[in-house]
């Protein structure tokens, strides 16, 4: 028998993507609504369990004795002990950090008439920043020379100096200091 | 193809035999009628002698399943086309000549020619998936017959070209296309000329392999023996039939479609009045007895060892009697439905007579 009919030369090729696409759709959206599903599942099962949980310990609640008196007393105890390491933690700080009367005592002592002040801050920490004008660059200098020498007042380093001239405030210098509490804490 | 020619038949098989259940011919714009013809059937789509190409070649020494790919390269080179542009089949050919290889029959189509006409027919809502061409008709002429040699040279005369081939034991042992000169009317003695002469020489040339395969004494060589031609030549006139049929050595069978097929007798009529749709029927027939629904008529094993009889002890009447039976047919309901889009138009003379010089020429090549 003669046959010349190739099925696979002759019939139109189908673009079977879209097929793909679609079966793969298909696949992920079945796929999705099972783990819709199963989530659904473990909700349902962990809110049940919460439900039990909670239950239980009111049932609990409800049969457990009352805290003893040995458990009160231990329980001040702690609390007392607790307090007494804050107080003390607390008093080593403000032995620690220049009182307000000594931080006005050494601003005092570094004024002069070449540098203005316009910020003084200081945290908690022991860090300060100070902020003001000079007219000379020497005037910088000397200020930070004889903040220096107050180490014995209350010792605190100055450890970042800035000092620039810009437009606004020419002929003046900006300067601006930083400085910390020796020890752990600089 | 709109405006071509076409052509139509619906076979079916039933346990008394093949019935023809239509036959029609019209033009492209007809196909869309025709669609309920294909229902519940096998349509196959038949190309003209014009649209296919033969060439009998050396086989390919691949597997046989690779075979109808392999004939590609060496048909698109005769054909001087590119290989992937062919549809190629092979049929095996029994080593009944004395070539030293086997060989095989190439049946090639170009490709936008088949996807023209399944286009076509697509465009008509008919989906065909299969294509057959026109010289299968030989082999269904010869399994239509209650009684038949062996072998056998059956003759189909559609439009300017007549195929003619040699049939053994129901399969086509050689195989030749040969157009003809454009014929005006039905009285064309030129034509009838022709056909007698191509007749003849192909006999002589298969009786001249019958001889060689003897002497050769070649184990492998299947033996050969021409009987009485068998001929599909509705639209001759009575001179020129007369004219074919003395050219012959025998008196040439001439195939009688409403003998062979059940069916109104109008249809019948209709097909065996044209050459087309008888060699439509005669395909469609082929294939179911190829594709088993029906027994042919005749008893192809034994004619085939009729054919050894023939063979060895010359013709033994007794042996040809036994080829004789019919077989049982199988009663199973398939029918065949079998187009044809597009006539070609017969070639002018002039190209007629240029493609006779090439088949002369390749006929003295091989004889």
């Amino acid at each position: 028998m003669i046959e010349l009919f190739d099925a696979q030369r002759l019939l139109p090729q189908r673009d079977r993507s879209l097929l793909l696409a679609g079966g793969v759709l298909g696949v992920g959206a079945i796929g999705l609504a099972v783990h819709t599903v199963y989530l659904k599942q473990q909700i349902t099962h962990t809110q049940a369990e919460g439900r039990g949980a909670q239950s239980e310990l009111k049932r609990l609640k409800a049969v457990a004795p009352p805290p003893g008196p040995a458990l009160l007393a231990d329980l001040e105890q702690q609390a007392l002990r607790l307090e007494a390491e804050l107080a003390a933690a607390g008093a080593d700080a403000d032995a620690a950090s220049p009182k307000a009367s000594q931080w006005l005592e050494r601003l005092d002592a570094l004024a002069s008439a070449e540098i203005g002040l316009s910020l003084v801050e200081i945290d908690r920490n022991g860090s300060a920043r100070v902020e003001g004008t000079a007219r000379t660059p020497q005037a910088v200098s000397s200020y930070v020379q004889a903040w220096e020498r107050q180490q014995e007042m209350a010792p605190m380093r100055a450890r970042a100096i800035e000092v620039r001239q810009d437009e606004k405030s020419a002929p003046l210098l900006r300067f601006q200091l930083r400085a910390n509490l020796p020890g752990p804490r600089s | 193809m709109v405006g071509a020619r076409c052509a139509v038949v619906r076979l079916e098989a039933r346990a008394d035999g093949l019935h023809l259940l239509a036959a029609e011919e019209g033009e492209a714009s007809d196909l869309a009628g025709w669609k309920p013809l294909f229902k519940g059937s096998r349509g196959v789509l038949v190309l003209h002698s014009e649209e296919r190409f033969l060439l009998t070649l050396d086989k390919p020494e691949v597997p046989d399943a690779e075979l109808n790919l392999a004939l590609r390269w060496p048909m698109g080179e005769a054909l001087s086309t590119e290989p992937e542009q062919l549809l190629t089949v092979a049929l095996p050919l029994p080593r009944a000549n004395e070539a030293a290889r086997p060989q095989v029959l190439g049946v090639a189509v170009r490709m936008e020619t088949a996807q023209g006409q399944l286009a076509t027919l697509r465009q008509a809502g008919i989906d065909v998936r299969s294509i057959d061409v026109i010289d299968s008709a030989l082999r269904g002429m010869a399994l239509l017959q209650d009684t038949l040699p062996a072998s056998t040279v059956a003759v189909c005369l559609v439009g300017n070209h007549m195929s003619i081939g040699l049939i053994q034991q129901g399969q086509i042992c050689a195989l030749r296309s040969v157009p003809l000169p454009a014929r005006v009317g039905h009285a064309d003695a030129e034509l009838a000329e022709q056909l007698a002469l191509n007749t003849r020489r192909t006999f002589d040339h298969y009786e001249r392999q019958a001889m060689l395969s003897q002497r050769s004494g070649d184990a492998n060589a299947a033996p050969v023996a021409v009987g009485r031609a068998l001929a599909s030549v509705a639209s001759l006139s009575r001179d020129a039939l007369d004219t074919f049929c003395t050219a012959l050595p025998d008196l040439p069978q001439l195939l009688d479609v409403a003998a062979s097929l059940h069916g109104d007798p109008a249809i019948t009529q209709r097909c065996a009045d044209s050459e087309e749709l008888t060699a439509l029927a005669c395909v469609a027939a082929a294939r179911l007895f190829d594709t088993g629904p029906v027994a042919p008529r005749v008893d192809l094993a034994a004619a085939a060892s009729a054919a050894a009889a023939v063979a060895t002890a010359s013709a033994n009447p007794a042996a040809e009697q036994t080829a004789a039976p019919m077989a049982a047919p199988v009663a199973v309901p398939t029918a065949a439905p079998i187009v044809v889009p597009a006539a070609v138009p017969a070639p002018a003379p002039a190209q007629a007579t240029a493609a006779q010089a090439d088949v002369a020429d390749a006929w003295d090549a091989i004889t």
